[in-house]
């Protein structure tokens, strides 16, 4: 005999097993997108790094790449996570917009500085996202954001490097470690 | 399953996050074995054996499939396991709402 306490037990832990199985569903789904997110800020800042003068460019290239392959891959597990579709590209728009604004208004005079404020709303960004779907994107924004303000603080003058290597390498393992789930 | 009878089977808590978990996908697509573990809380042997009982119910099926030097498995629910669930927890809402 079933009472009623047991009943709604036996309903929450369904509940429980649908939240856990779609969170671990939409961590491996987003690994490979923050993967590819991880290369290139790894390549990008590299390039900066090395090649001062054009290597800001290669950003010109990376976004919209990463971009697209965020979009085609959110398409390609439509159902499985968190909806990444046109989405995706119209958040980046508006965090573009919105930081070069920002940017302008602050006025902002060192490349150092924007990139260190885009990166920090980014962690922001995987904090948040975190609270609302599954706790691993909030420990990779607290990890960004460390990484930045570290870099920022400490080694300002090979910011890029740090950057590239740091921030791009906690975004790869993020990415390795959200595929694992 | 008639409404007022438990399916004994599909009540057991591990038993009904495997199918909870399994439902939730779309199109039934499996799920692999490292992933119920993540999801059940529960130990190899464990969910093991109650994907054994499952199985021999009907309700899920396993595949095992080769993935390099070792085997990956995969579990779906099926349609048997599917009516299964759905019955049970229409049960389970019918003691929590007192019809």
């Amino acid at each position: 005999m079933i009472g009623q306490e047991d009943a709604a037990g036996a309903l929450a832990a369904v509940q429980r097993a649908r939240r856990r199985s779609f969170e671990l569903s939409g961590y491996a789904h987003a690994g490979n997108i923050v993967l590819a997110w991880g290369l290139v800020w790894l390549v990008c800042n590299l390039a900066v790094h090395f090649a001062p003068r054009g290597g800001a460019n290669a950003w010109a290239i990376g976004i919209p790449l990463a971009t697209l392959y965020s979009i085609f891959h959110g398409r390609a597990n439509r159902g499985k996570g968190p909806i990444l579709d046109w989405r995706v590209a119209a958040t980046v728009g508006v965090g573009f917009v919105f930081m070069a604004l920002i940017a302008v208004i602050v006025g902002l005079d060192d490349p150092r500085q924007t990139n260190a404020l885009i990166s920090l709303f980014i962690a922001a960004n995987y904090a948040v996202m975190g609270i609302w779907t599954g706790l691993r994107f909030t420990w990779a924004g607290i990890a960004i954001a460390a990484i930045v303000t570290l870099g920022w603080f400490f080694d300002r003058g090979n910011f890029y490097l740090w950057m590239g290597l740091a921030g791009g390498g906690a975004l790869i393992a993020t990415g390795l470690w959200l595929r694992r789930a | 399953m008639s409404e007022g009878v438990p399916d004994e089977v599909v009540h057991q808590t591990t038993r009904l996050r495997i199918l909870a978990a399994l439902e939730a996908e779309p199109d039934a697509k499996p799920l692999d074995f490292s992933r119920l573990k993540g999801i059940t809380e529960a130990t190899d042997g464990n969910l093991g054996a109650h994907l054994a009982t499952l199985e021999k119910a009907g309700y899920v099926a396993v595949e095992k499939e080769p993935a390099g030097k070792r085997f990956r498995t995969l579990v779906s629910i099926t349609k048997a396991g599917r009516t299964a669930f759905l019955a049970h927890l229409d049960f389970l809402k019918s003691i929590v709402g007192g019809r």
